[in-house]
């Protein structure tokens, strides 16, 4: 009886320890000259291994005194991966991030500062970055992160010139326009016994699309500026829904969608519009910066195809081409890191400095730094490099915050409807607006 | 001979399950401390949580149908199995394979399998001269083609019948064959009551597992489409990692351990009535 | 087990019957390997291509090589896989028989409440028993060993003491009877009755012990930060990288070669112990 009751009492207190364990432990200050081995976690598996490697490997020549140890994670479990090591104090030096996350980590001190480098080196994020990559490295004005790879890039337009000038048209005029599209959809659109065989652009069939794709390009806001409203209820929404559900509607809905998709991108091994533009199913196909590395490898040989930024919203007169961006990866200190000062060093040389040149210029990608884009190298290696320089300038930030996932999947709940025609427009929007205003509310309640 | 096992297992596993009760009062972020909150969380979970009675609701609709489908299919076909057969050990690995492919290949994989054009969904109706309904993206029949998918991993009970049925002594039958017993009687009269033990083992097993269904969800559907996938786990899981509610997660989970744990309570309770143990008890 | 055989059509129809389900099923139950395997020898363009092609009409096998050397040491991830596994193994059948046994056998004082409580360990999800569990491990400084992922398995799975626990009881009380009378401890009757007689139980603990290992990659993933020590499952997770840039036919290769060693430990155990079981089972 008295051994059970010294288990009892030795599991409670054990427990309560594990409760109280998380959180940061004080660590001994970092010494002088930045040396050691630095833990760096990042998800830059597959075919970028190589590149990685060569990178680290002149890191660690021009620093000898620094060792990098890059441990790859696989993309699912990268939050229990950080979680559990940061909550138990044992975190690693550098940590990958996509910085949607950011203000989550950053308001639970989990990420060290890096202001205080940043002034040291006399280094400008302004300068150094496209404005809305400083900002999304930043939460409440201080710098958590350096962007690594680009939070633009991956709303292009792509069209085929073949399928383009079999239907009559010029090759090389992409669409400009929302307007231009829905003429090009109609253009191209072929069913055959009251199923879907070909389209222009696919349509979405993803509740979010409108509002991650498609709104920035209708001068819409995810956030309203004091970030204490959503602005999924306003005109430049509406009209957003509007036209997304009305090209989705044309095909015939999610289920001929579904069977065009079943049919035309059976193989589905990477997405499924992707697959249909290459197979010349669709004629267009909004993607991003990695296409010009993938097409050469996994399209038909000889495959010939344009790209032109994201169209916008032909009939708002303050529309411009833009994509909202609230992301992004990008390379973080933990809090409780050991070699902070060394990992910093390794952070200006992968996101600031050659690292990241050689890094993205090995996968045809650009960077977040302005000047390195400007590299003549890009621009000999890429016909349409300038469409992504304009992407990368005309891109809107949007600020995210901790709770941001749980309002984007509040609103995709009540969107989802709308998709499958179970409810209106309207509707749908105003029950968007609700749900997640009351995530956004509650937020802001809790910061006082 | 238990007593050094208990207090590691109770420190290891005991030790856990007893934080995680204690963050179900509280709001727990994950990287910073727990902040006691009462029962707030299981009043938020009951009033204002749509998707909790929703993902509930599609549990038990994915348990009821899955467990006995499963425990039927494996036994039937365990018996099958259980003849002298040629190359049956091919046979019995063969079971096996679709819990050996990896987790990467699964999303992929079965949206070719029930694909209504080309995949074997498309061909078996079209064979049949009708049109494959879509599957995976249309609200009424996502869980049932969840539940077939689940048949694809009947390797487990299939192998635990087998070794079941493989235990009975020969001799039982001999003297039923003697007495002119026909097959049907020997397996209402010999075989189910001695297996009754394996049967337990694998409902209860199976309703503990099937409760916590996840994966393919997550993998596949990811909750959709309209939310009919949605499974508890799959909502308890969201709610912890993706929103860093940690509290409420687990709140929710203990929600289904209350749960799982009458389930399985009554099942043992009716077990007296129905399972037969060869040996002493 | 001997099944009645009247000669006749009667038999010999649901011979062929019985036959012809199981060949059904078991065509089916080969499509995901099928899948996998037509995939490892396609190109990325020709899994991609339309009409789809279900039979690939030539081997291109680069992906073997590519999949195995190209990223990753697959081959120290296999050398560490086996390992790991083989550890686990030995901890789940020891934990599992030795467990189970006075669940099964022997009565004492809350018993049946201690057993619902083990059995009850797996109700909770264990999403969020995931963070406390790693503090204790951090606490114990064992983070960045083998020991989280092999230490468990010597304190038993739920799963596998049930399984023993049932396949126990259903072991007639005169063998362990007769046995104490011959003047065998418990310990003894345990290695020397209990254990043999189980073993088809044993052999299926086995079975899913090794699967279970083999493709694991959340533990692999929390807990181990040295690369040198990954396994093959928490390896083929980072072949995919990013979403965007995955090579489908490299994965599906080495995906086929992970996934035969398990498969031929399958056939190989079931043949050898199955011989051992026939043999010994049926004279009780």
């Amino acid at each position: 009886m008295r051994k059970n009751l010294i288990c009892v009492l030795l599991v409670l207190s054990l427990s309560a320890l594990t409760a109280f364990a998380s959180g940061n432990s004080e660590q001994a200050a970092a010494t002088g000259a930045p040396s050691g081995t630095v833990d760096f976690v990042n998800v830059w598996g597959g075919t970028r291994v190589p590149l990685m490697d060569k990178i680290i490997k002149e890191f660690e020549q021009q620093h000898p005194m620094i060792t990098i140890n890059s441990e790859l994670i696989p993309q699912s479990g990268m939050n229990e991966r950080y979680l559990t090591s940061i909550a138990s104090g044992t975190p690693a030096d550098v940590i990958m991030l996509n910085r949607n996350q950011l203000p989550y980590f950053a308001s639970q001190n989990a990420l060290t500062s890096l202001d205080s480098y940043l002034k040291r080196d006399g280094m400008d994020m302004s300068k150094i970055y496209y404005d809305a990559e400083a900002k999304l490295s930043q939460w409440k004005g201080v710098t958590y992160a350096l962007p690594n790879a680009t939070a633009t890039g991956w709303a292009l337009l792509f069209w085929n010139k073949t399928m383009f000038k079999e239907a009559g048209l010029d090759p090389n005029k992409g669409p400009q326009t929302w307007q231009d599209i829905s003429a090009l959809n109609d253009k191209f659109r072929k069913t055959s016994n009251g199923d879907v065989r070909q389209v222009g652009l696919p349509p979405e069939s993803d509740p979010a699309a409108f509002y991650t794709k498609w709104l920035g390009a209708d001068n819409g806001q995810f956030l309203r500026d004091d970030l204490k409203k959503l602005a999924i209820d306003s005109p430049e929404s509406k009209a957003t829904l509007t036209w997304v559900y009305g090209e989705l509607k044309k095909v015939g809905g999610i289920d001929k969608l579904t069977s065009f998709y079943d049919y035309a991108a059976p193989n589905d091994t990477s997405t499924q519009a992707r697959t249909a533009f290459y197979n010349g199913k669709a004629a267009m196909l909004l993607d991003g910066v990695w296409m010009f590395y993938q097409i050469p490898q996994e399209a038909p040989k000889g495959f010939d195809y344009g790209v032109t930024t994201i169209p916008y919203n032909g009939n708002n007169p303050n529309a411009r081409s833009s994509v909202l961006v609230d992301g992004g990866w990008g390379y973080s200190i933990p809090h409780g890191a050991k070699h902070a000062d060394a990992a910093w060093e390794w952070l200006k040389f992968a996101c600031a400095g050659q690292g990241s040149k050689e890094f993205f210029q090995g996968q045809t990608r650009p960077t977040p730094i302005v000047e390195a884009n400007q590299d003549k190298w890009y621009y000999d290696n890429n016909p349409y490099w300038n469409v992504v320089i304009k992407d990368a300038e005309n891109a809107t930030f949007s600020q995210p915050l901790p709770v941001s996932p749980e309002i984007k999947t509040a609103i995709n709940n009540a969107i989802e409807p709308v998709l499958y025609g179970k409810t209106t427009i309207d509707a749908g929007l105003a029950a968007a607006q609700s749900a997640g205003q009351k995530i956004l509310s509650d937020y802001w309640a809790k910061q006082h | 001979m238990i007593s050094p096992w208990l207090l590691r297992f109770l420190v290891l596993t005991v030790g856990p399950m007893l934080a995680s009760l204690y963050f179900s009062f509280t709001d727990y972020p994950i990287l910073s401390a727990p902040q006691w909150t009462g029962v707030d969380n299981f009043r938020t979970m009951v009033a204002s949580d749509d998707l909790f009675w929703l993902s509930l609701g599609n549990t038990f609709y994915y348990v009821g149908i899955s467990v006995p489908l499963n425990i039927v299919a494996s036994f039937g076909f365990a018996l099958l199995l259980n003849r002298k057969l040629r190359g049956e050990d091919v046979y019995r690995t063969l079971v096996y394979l679709p819990a050996m492919v990896p987790i990467v290949a699964s999303a992929v994989l079965w949206k070719w399998i029930f694909n209504s054009q080309s995949g074997l969904s498309g061909i078996f109706f079209h064979l049949l001269g009708m049109q494959s309904p879509h599957w995976f993206e249309n609200p009424a029949l996502s869980k049932p083609a969840l539940i077939i998918m689940s048949l694809w991993n009947i390797g487990p009970p299939i192998t635990i019948f087998l070794a079941g049925l493989q235990g009975i002594p020969g001799y039982l039958y001999e003297a039923a064959h003697i007495d002119g017993a026909k097959p049907m009687t020997q397996l209402f009269r010999i075989t189910l009551p001695i297996m009754t033990p394996v049967v337990l083992f694998n409902l209860v097993m199976g309703i503990i597992n099937s409760f916590q269904v996840f994966a393919p969800a997550y993998i596949i559907t990811q909750g959709g489409p309209l939310n009919s996938t949605m499974f508890f786990m799959y909502h308890l899981y969201r709610q912890g990692f993706q929103f860093f509610k940690m509290g409420y997660a687990s709140a929710l989970s203990w929600v289904l351990f209350a749960i799982i744990l009458l389930f399985t309570l009554t099942i043992f309770r009716s077990s007296r009535s129905w399972v037969f143990y060869h040996g002493a008890g | 087990m001997v099944r009645n055989s009247t000669s006749g059509t009667k038999a010999a129809l649901g011979r062929a019957a019985a036959y012809l389900v199981i060949i059904v099923v078991s065509v089916l139950f080969l499509l995901p390997f099928f899948w996998m395997l037509k995939s490892s020898f396609q190109t990325v363009r020709e899994i991609n291509a339309f009409p789809p092609e279900v039979f690939p009409h030539h081997l291109y096998l680069k992906s073997y090589v590519d999949g195995l050397t190209a990223y990753l040491p697959f081959g120290r991830f296999f050398l560490n896989t086996v390992f790991l596994t083989i550890v686990v193994l030995i901890g789940h059948v020891f934990s599992s028989s030795l467990v189970a046994y006075p669940f099964a056998r022997l009565t004492f004082p809350g018993r049946n409440i201690l057993f619902v409580v083990m059995l009850s360990t797996m109700m909770l999800p264990p999403s969020v028993t995931l963070v406390p569990l790693y503090l204790i491990f951090s606490k114990l400084r064992w983070i960045n060993t083998y020991l989280p992922l092999a230490v468990p398995a010597f304190l038993g799975w739920p799963f596998y003491i049930f399984l023993m626990r049932q396949f126990m009881m259903g072991i007639p009380e005169e063998l362990p009877e007769a046995a104490r009378i011959d003047g065998l401890t418990e310990p003894g009757i345990w290695l020397r009755i209990m254990v043999p007689l189980c073993a088809p139980a044993l052999v299926s603990i086995s079975l899913f012990s090794i699967i279970n290992t083999w493709g694991d990659f959340m533990q692999p993933l929390i807990y181990l930060r040295d690369q040198a020590t990954y396994t093959i499952a928490l390896g083929l997770q980072m072949m995919q990288g990013l979403d965007q840039q995955i090579r489908w036919n490299d994965v599906m290769a080495v995906s086929v070669l992970t996934t035969i060693p398990p498969m031929l430990i399958f056939l190989f155990f079931q043949r050898y112990f199955v011989q051992g079981v026939t043999f010994s089972g049926s004279k009780a």
